[in-house]
Formats: C-alpha cells, sequence, structure tokens
C-alpha cells in the first residue's frame, strides 16, 4: 500500500513539473513579442524593457523555462509587478479562502446529497423519491454561478440576512462563516442533485445485491443495513465521480469568489488579468493547477482506500485464500 | 406421515405469487409439509419448481412484488403471516437462518468477517462486546476455520469457497435456532468440498439438534443428508416420503423421470435420458403434458395430495377416487429403469 | 469490453426513420427536450422578427424597469429591452457552444483514433494528458489563455474544445482496440492492406452515434461555460448580448432591477435542461449501455 501511494506522489510530482514547463513556455507559444503579449500594446518602452529584464525574457527560452521551474520549485513565483510583493505571499494569502471555499462547499454536497440519495433509493418510486428527482435535476441543471446570484438576490438583496459581500478573517470564526455560508451553498448546490442521484442509483444497485439479502435474513434493522451495510459500498462509485468534481468545484470557486467578492486564488487571478500583473497569473494558476493534483491524488487513494478488495490487492493484509 | 405430534413447522396449503408487469406467476401452490425438532428435511427440484421461492418465504424474505396469496406457515406456534416486521425481525437468524447458494456474494465484501456476525449477534441482545467475541470465534471454530481469532479481521474475499461457506453456516449456527434453511448450499463448490460441507453440516446439526430444511436441485446430496425428502415440481409437492422409500420406490413419475435421468457410473455408452417437453401451468396435472401415463383426467383436473403407505405423492395413479381410472388404463409398470 | 461498439443494426436504426423518432419524441423527457431544443432552433433563425426591439436599441428614461406591456421581460441599465437581447443572445450561445463542441468532436475523435492505433507509449501519454485534461476546469483554463490572447470568440471556442476534446477521444480510442482485435484477422487474411478502410468503414459509422448522444451532452455544458466566461469579462464583450454580459450588467444593478439575472437564469435552467434530457432519452433509445460517467 505504501508503495502504491508513493508511487501515485510521484506520478503527481511529475505532472506538477510538466505543468510548471508549460507554464513556464506559454507566452512564448503565441506568436508575437511576450513583452507586448503580456503588457499589451500600448505598454511604454521604459515599462517593457524593465519587464523584459526581470521576466529573463532576453534569455534563450530554454534557459527561461529551466529558470522558471527551478524557481518555482523553491517557492519563488516572481514577484507583482505593480506592488514587487512577492507571488508567493499573495498566493498564501489567498490559497486558504479558496481551499476552504471548495472543502465547504463538497462538504455541504455530500452532507445533503448522500442522504437524499439514500431516502430516494429507500423509497424508490415513491411520491418522496419522484419530489428528490425533481429537486436534484433542477440542481443539476443550475450552474454554481446562478446559484450563486440567486442566493445572493434572495438573501442579501431582498431579505439582507447574512452579508454579501467580503470574507471576514479567520480571527473571527463566527463572522468568517456568515460569509462563507451563501458562497458555499452556492458552489454547492449542483452537487449536491449529481450526488443524491449518484448515490440512489448505486443504492438501489446494492440494496438488490444478495449480502443485503444475508444482513436482512439476519433481521437487522433497517437503519442498519441502509447506512453501515449498503452505503459504504454505494459510495466507491461515488467518490471515484467526486474525484472529478473538484476540479469543477475548482471552476466554479472562481466565479462564486468573483460574485461574491471573497477573497481567494480566483479574485487573485481576476485582479491580476485586469492589470495585466503576469507573474501574479501564472503564479495563481500554478497554485490552481497543483491544488487539483493534490486533491485529485487524495481523491485517488480515499476511493482505493474504501474498498477492501481493491486495498488488498495493491499489498495490503491478507492472504488471498486458505485451505479449503 | 412421519412427524410427530408437535412439529416445529407446519406449513399448510402455502400459495405464493410473483407479480411481474400486471401478470401474476404462481410459484408455490397448495404446499404443505411438516418438519419435525431435529429432523431434516429434503426439498429437491428442477428450476422454477419453486423451491428457493419457499426457503424465501420461510424465512419472509420475499422480494416487495411476492406475497403470500393463500395458506399458513406456522413456527413454533406462530404464524408467520400475522407477525409484524418488527416480530419477524428478531425471528429471522434466532429462530430460522438461512444459508445461501453463493457466498461470495451473499457476504459483504466491504465489511470484515467478524463486524458481519457482530451485528447478527448484537440485532439479538446477547450481551457485551466480549461476549460476543468470543462465541463468534468459537462458532467459527467449530465450522472448521483455523486461527478464527485473526480470520475475524479478515474480509470476505480474502477465503476460499469453501471457507467462505462455512463461515455462512457459523454465522447461521450462532443464535442456535431451531430451524436452517440451506438453499443449495454446496451447489457452488467442487466435488471434494461438497463432501466436505455436507459431512459437516450433517455432524452440526446432529450435535445441535437443530431442524434442517435442505433444498437443491441434486436427490443424491439430499439422499445423504436427509431423513425424508419432498420432491416439488411447477410449485406444488408432487411426492413426500423418507429418504429411502422414494428413492428405491419412487410413486410419482416425475420422480421416477428424475431418477432414472441422473447419469450411471456403472452403465456406460448409453445415451442420457431426459424428461421430453417444459414446464406448463394450467389447471390439471402440471406434468401431464410430459407425463407417459397422462390420460385425459390429467389434463383437465388438478390430482389431490394422497397417502400412499407413509408416503403420499400428488397424482392421479394412486388417487383411487380419480377418473383416471374410470377411463382406462391401470396403474402401471414402470417404464424406466432405475 | 467496450460498450462503445454498436452492432451494425443499432446504427441502422439510429436512422431517422418514423418509429425512431417517435420513440424519442414519445416519452415527456424526450419530447420536453425535443421541444425546447426547436424553439432555440426557431429563435435562431428568426430572432429578428421575433423579437420586439433590437439587441442595441437604447431607451434610456425606460432603463431598469420591470416586465411590462412594452418589455415584456423588463429591460436593462441603458434602457434595453432584456427579451430582444436574450433571443438574440441564443444565437450567440449556439455560435459558441455549436462550434466548440464540434471542434472537440473532430479534434477528440482524431486523437482517439492516433491512441487507439498507435498504442504503447503514445497512448499511454495521451491519455494521461487526456484524463488530467477532462478534470481540469474549463474556467481556470480559459483564465490563463485568455490573459494572455484577450478575450474573443475565437478564444472562448478553442478553450471549450480543448476542455471537452478528451471525452471524445476516449470513446473513439475504445472503439479502435475493439476494431483492432477483429481486423487483425481481416488484414492478415487481406494481405495487410486495407487495415485503414476497415477502420474507417467500421469504426467511424459505429461511433457516430454516441458520439453524437456526447455532443448533446456537452453542449449544455459548453453554453454555461461560455456564459460563466462572458460573466467574468473573459469572452464575449459588451455589448454584443451574450447571456454572460446580460448576466454581469444585471448583477451590477441587481440592487435596482433584479429582472435580468432571473431572467437569464430561467432561460439558461430550461436549456440545459432540454438538452440534457433531449440526450438522455436518444441515449435510451440508441443504446442504453451508453448510461454510466457523463462527460
Amino acid at each position: 500500500m505504501i508503495v502504491y501511494i508513493v508511487k501515485r506522489a510521484l506520478m503527481a510530482f511529475v505532472v506538477v513539473v510538466l505543468l510548471m514547463v508549460f507554464l513556464g513556455v506559454l507566452v512564448h507559444l503565441i506568436p508575437g513579442d511576450p513583452v507586448k503579449i503580456i503588457l499589451g500594446q500600448q505598454a511604454s518602452p521604459a515599462l517593457s524593457e524593465q519587464v523584459r529584464v526581470q521576466m529573463g525574457l532576453d534569455k534563450p527560452v530554454a534557459t527561461q523555462v529551466w529558470l522558471f521551474v527551478w524557481h518555482a520549485l523553491r517557492g519563488d513565483l516572481g514577484t507583482d509587478f505593480i506592488t514587487h510583493v512577492p507571488v508567493l505571499t499573495l498566493i498564501a494569502d489567498a490559497l486558504p479562502h479558496t481551499v476552504v471555499l471548495a472543502i465547504a462547499g463538497l462538504g455541504l454536497a455530500v452532507v445533503l446529497g448522500v442522504p437524499l440519495g439514500v431516502y430516494a433509493a429507500s423509497h424508490a418510486n415513491s411520491l418522496g423519491d419522484r419530489v428528490t428527482a425533481l429537486l436534484s435535476v433542477s440542481l443539476i441543471t443550475m450552474p454554481a454561478y446562478i446559484a450563486g446570484l440567486l442566493l445572493l438576490l434572495a438573501f442579501t438583496v431582498e431579505l439582507p440576512l447574512v452579508p454579501s459581500i467580503g470574507t471576514g478573517s479567520f480571527e473571527h470564526p463566527l463572522d468568517y462563516l456568515r460569509h462563507l455560508l451563501l458562497p458555499a451553498v452556492a458552489l454547492g448546490s449542483t452537487w449536491i442533485g449529481y450526488i443524491a442521484r449518484m448515490v440512489r442509483t448505486s443504492m438501489i444497485e446494492v440494496l438488490n445485491s444478495n449480502y443485503i439479502r444475508t444482513a436482512r435474513a439476519y433481521g437487522l434493522k433497517q437503519r442498519t443495513i441502509l447506512y453501515k451495510h449498503a452505503l459504504k459500498n454505494a459510495l466507491i462509485p461515488t467518490v471515484a465521480v467526486l474525484g472529478v468534481g473538484l476540479g469543477h468545484l475548482m471552476g466554479g470557486a472562481v466565479l462564486i469568489e468573483n460574485i461574491f467578492s471573497r477573497s481567494g486564488l480566483g479574485q487573485l487571478i481576476l485582479g491580476a488579468i485586469a492589470t495585466r500583473n503576469y507573474p501574479v497569473i501564472r503564479g495563481g494558476v500554478l497554485a490552481i493547477a497543483v491544488l487539483f493534483v493534490v486533491t485529485n491524488l487524495i481523491a485517488d487513494l480515499s476511493y482505493r482506500f474504501l474498498d477492501p478488495r481493491i486495498r488488498v490487492e495493491i499489498g495490503g493484509s491478507g492472504r488471498q485464500g486458505g485451505p479449503g | 406421515m412421519t412427524p410427530g405430534p408437535d412439529p416445529l413447522l407446519v406449513v399448510r396449503d402455502l400459495s405464493v405469487g410473483y407479480m411481474v408487469g400486471a401478470t401474476n406467476i404462481a410459484a408455490l401452490d397448495q404446499v404443505e409439509f411438516d418438519i419435525d425438532r431435529g429432523e431434516s428435511l429434503g426439498i429437491v427440484g428442477e428450476s422454477g419448481s419453486g423451491k428457493s421461492t419457499l426457503g424465501l418465504t420461510l424465512m419472509s424474505l420475499l422480494p416487495r412484488n411476492a406475497s403470500i396469496r393463500a395458506g399458513a406457515v406456522i413456527l413454533k406456534g406462530l404464524n408467520l403471516r400475522n407477525l409484524q416486521p418488527e416480530d419477524l425481525r428478531e425471528i429471522q437468524g434466532k429462530e430460522v437462518a438461512m444459508i445461501f447458494q453463493d457466498p461470495l456474494t451473499s457476504l459483504n465484501p466491504t465489511l470484515r468477517i467478524g463486524t458481519q456476525m457482530m451485528d447478527v449477534l448484537r440485532a439479538h441482545g446477547h450481551g457485551m462486546h466480549q461476549t460476543r467475541r468470543e462465541r463468534i470465534i468459537r462458532a467459527l471454530e467449530e465450522v472448521g476455520i483455523p486461527d478464527a481469532a485473526n480470520r475475524i479481521k479478515r474480509f470476505p474475499h480474502e477465503f476460499s469457497g469453501g471457507m467462505r461457506q462455512r463461515v455462512m453456516i457459523a454465522m447461521a449456527l450462532m443464535l442456535e435456532p431451531a430451524l436452517i434453511i440451506a438453499d443449495e448450499p454446496t451447489s457452488a463448490l467442487d466435488t471434494t468440498l461438497q463432501v466436505q460441507i455436507l459431512a459437516l453440516m450433517k455432524r452440526l446439526q446432529t450435535k445441535h439438534g437443530t431442524a434442517i430444511l435442505f433444498i437443491s436441485h441434486d436427490l443424491a446430496v439430499v439422499a445423504g443428508v436427509c431423513h425424508r425428502v419432498l420432491v416439488m415440481y411447477a410449485g406444488r409437492v408432487v411426492e413426500e416420503g423418507d429418504v429411502s422409500s422414494v428413492l428405491e420406490r419412487p410413486l410419482h413419475p416425475y420422480t421416477k423421470a428424475l431418477l432414472a435421468s441422473r447419469p450411471s457410473v456403472t452403465r456406460r455408452n448409453e445415451r442420457l435420458a431426459t424428461i421430453p417437453g417444459r414446464v406448463q401451468l394450467g389447471l390439471g396435472c402440471a406434468f401431464a403434458n410430459r407425463c407417459l401415463h397422462a390420460q385425459s383426467v390429467c389434463r383437465r383436473q388438478a390430482p389431490r395430495y394422497v397417502k400412499v403407505e407413509r408416503n403420499r405423492v400428488r397424482c392421479h395413479i394412486y388417487d383411487e377416487s380419480s377418473a383416471y381410472h374410470v377411463e382406462g388404463g391401470s396403474p402401471l409398470s414402470d417404464g424406466f429403469d432405475v | 469490453m467496450s460498450s462503445a461498439i454498436l452492432d451494425e443494426q443499432i446504427v441502422r436504426r439510429a436512422g431517422w426513420r418514423q418509429s425512431t423518432l417517435g420513440r424519442i419524441v414519445g416519452r415527456p423527457g424526450g419530447f420536453f427536450g425535443t421541444a425546447v431544443v426547436a424553439c432555440l432552433l426557431v429563435v435562431v433563425a428568426f430572432a429578428g422578427t421575433i423579437a420586439p426591439y433590437s439587441a442595441a436599441a437604447q431607451d434610456i428614461p425606460a432603463r431598469l424597469q420591470g416586465p411590462s406591456w412594452h418589455h415584456l421581460l423588463g429591460t436593462d441599465q441603458l434602457g434595453r429591452d432584456l427579451l430582444s437581447r436574450i433571443l438574440f443572445g441564443v444565437r450567440i450561445e449556439l455560435k459558441v457552444a455549436v462550434p466548440a463542441v464540434v471542434a472537440a468532436w473532430v479534434f477528440g475523435e482524431a486523437l482517439g483514433l492516433v491512441a487507439g492505433y498507435l498504442g504503447g507509449v503514445v497512448d499511454n501519454v495521451l491519455m494521461v494528458v487526456m484524463d488530467t485534461l477532462q478534470a481540469f476546469p474549463a474556467v481556470i483554463l480559459a483564465l490563463t489563455l485568455l490573459a494572455l490572447l484577450g478575450p474573443s470568440l475565437i478564444d472562448v471556442i478553442i478553450v471549450i474544445a480543448v476542455s471537452y476534446a478528451p471525452g471524445y477521444a476516449r470513446v473513439t480510442r475504445a472503439s479502435v482496440l475493439g476494431v483492432k482485435q477483429d481486423t487483425f484477422v481481416e488484414a492478415e487474411r487481406a494481405l495487410g492492406a486495407g487495415k485503414s478502410r476497415i477502420t474507417f468503414v467500421h469504426i467511424l459509422p459505429n461511433i457516430m452515434p454516441p458520439l453524437f448522444i456526447l455532443s448533446a451532452m456537452n453542449l449544455p455544458s459548453a453554453i454555461a461555460t461560455e456564459v460563466g466566461l462572458s460573466f467574468l469579462g473573459l469572452g464575449v464583450q459588451p455589448p454584443t448580448p451574450s447571456w454572460g454580459v446580460i448576466l454581469a450588467d444585471g448583477f451590477t444593478y441587481v440592487e435596482a432591477a433584479p429582472w435580468a439575472v432571473l431572467w437569464v437564469a430561467l432561460f439558461l435552467m430550461v436549456t440545459t435542461l432540454g438538452f440534457t434530457t433531449l440526450g438522455e432519452r436518444l441515449r435510451d433509445v440508441v443504446d442504453p449501455r451508453l448510461a454510466g460517467s457523463e462527460r
């Protein structure tokens, strides 16, 4: 098992390095003078020169890429064009908020979606099931930013209950949570529908299986059967899809941060785009990409951990079989 | 009938049907038998004969689209049809337990063996964690699983097929039920394992005094384990008696055909006998279209379940009051070699 | 075994004969989906005739009004009729989404053929890249490229196409792998010649239906992505009435007049629902085995 984890981690690291190379070389893939591309056509010669030197654009391409990757691996992502603050600092300030948002969104989706799916499966084809299906479909067709806008409309414009903008700070947890609530609900809303649907399908299949029949044959309570015996099996395919979902979630986070004026990587990058602050854009995108690779790794490992059959195959504890 | 005055299980006039779409399909029709404490009864039949449905009915495990249409199932004096779900759940596992055909799919792949067995005990009371754990280990040792204390931490796929079936048997015995229903417990195993498991079951039955309802398509297997046997065809019981008399002097034409169709080791170079035709349901005897002795009354009227010496048969041939004897033909020679 | 390989029979059945069409439209899902798509196509063709105003006609005194007889859905901050802008916006959305999906199809299919045929290292590398790309959020990809290239319609199309190509690549590759096993036998007999011909004759017609259905399911996502990008200012620029632009305007003035946001949300959701239900119904009619992982 350990060997497998190390292997996967290594692969993830390679992907990250490849991403760094890609980002380093990106500006050269576009036809034209890199400096003009970065700063726009109207840049003054003085600023252009400054940027050219600062970004090492006067050196050969391969050297530039190598330098970028080398520095990036050591945490040096350049500095903000305007404020000269190290990009890494800006990212370190923004990253936690994005991560918190994504986790909160996914967490909410799981906490609400799974029970909904279990309920629908155990009451299949009832009125409740159909209502849940309708609800799920509505949520699925609503992209996160639409949900965000509608929630904003409902709860801050029409009924001012929670703050509509800003993030609050970690020092005031309650306030932070108040600011987190609507964005997290908006972000998670689509996934509530997805998860509910997937869990329902999965659960129905599991509930028809022979081992659940065995559980019933021994008089286990319905609740035990649903949540202890069935759910674990039903969640395995769901977790696999969640890994993919994390990526989507982060794309949605960018928009949600914009709508709610929440600090985070999305806002950082968008702000940098407006001011053509290339090092920040590049650093921010790299941060998101790394985040993405890491979460995929975690999702993949937890999926394999959940299914004991795979866990054992990879080299865990058991022997296969034994004396008949 | 052999069962004594206070049988453990009494089944009378049991009819069970499945709803498929808008059609009702009869799976069991007028099934009737008794089981004594400590007795082992075999149920033999081909696929579709209703034998598995019978097992599920006795366990109150019928799927949602099936139900008991008529009749009574009385276990230890309690009519299962009248019980509430909570009461049924108390009985399941404790008074009557079931061993399924495929142990791999019948055990939860994501739960350890120990956990599954612990849940069974927990569902039926039985004291503290430590006591339960000991009980589980004892049960596993009894069925011949070595190193039980460590094995309980393993998952089902870490066991071989034979071991898994032993686990299922251990689970069934743990609560000391009065009746165990075994639905084709050895059909998924190879012959050497079959012999071992059957020997184990016999030994345990004698030791615990448990009654066994042994469901199988294989008459030979049943013969080795059971005292009495029921032969089922198309949802009805067609013959009942103790194993030796049914095997040596089968009464019902279907039973005779079944016995004749077994391949013989001693007579080589013979075509394997089959029973031509397919199961057909309707007003008369279900076997009529395949029966060599059928008369027109057989197609019109369902035969009654009558006593013949110490056995019972559902066939016009043995029913003296039946129109069969009026219309011609007489009780016949055996057309079959056994 | 690949479930993407369909019988010749099923492929032929997916032709536009009356009974197949009937099956699609017969059920409520299919009917609703077809109705929505039909309406959208009508709007694309006849927006000029249907819309009461032009998309650009300003009327400042009438700005930020709610629904009224003059303006059925209300007006935006420059007094432009929301209904008209949204209707013209359908053209923009499809103008972006359809080429993007088609490009994804072509590009993805080509990659899938290459990966399936060459196999080995090339296949492995391509598949790892595809997997990563598929899960990577399109918005982030867009941010990077659009930051450098500047916002424009073409760039949005490219970004969306790149995001969706892996789905097509995977289906195509599976089909190639499946046929390759049969083709080897045939190829040996046919003196090794004609292998590519066999590919074109067997593989491509077989994957048409599933890829078509994939496209039907991808279209609403593509539209939603475009709307999101335009909302951020990274896609189509105002005053072009992309739904994202209308949404962004509406957001700026949401406290004064929330109507724009509500109407765009409604149109977007109905469009998404329409395409999705149609796609699912198509899938059930053509080959229920395809139901499984989406996108």
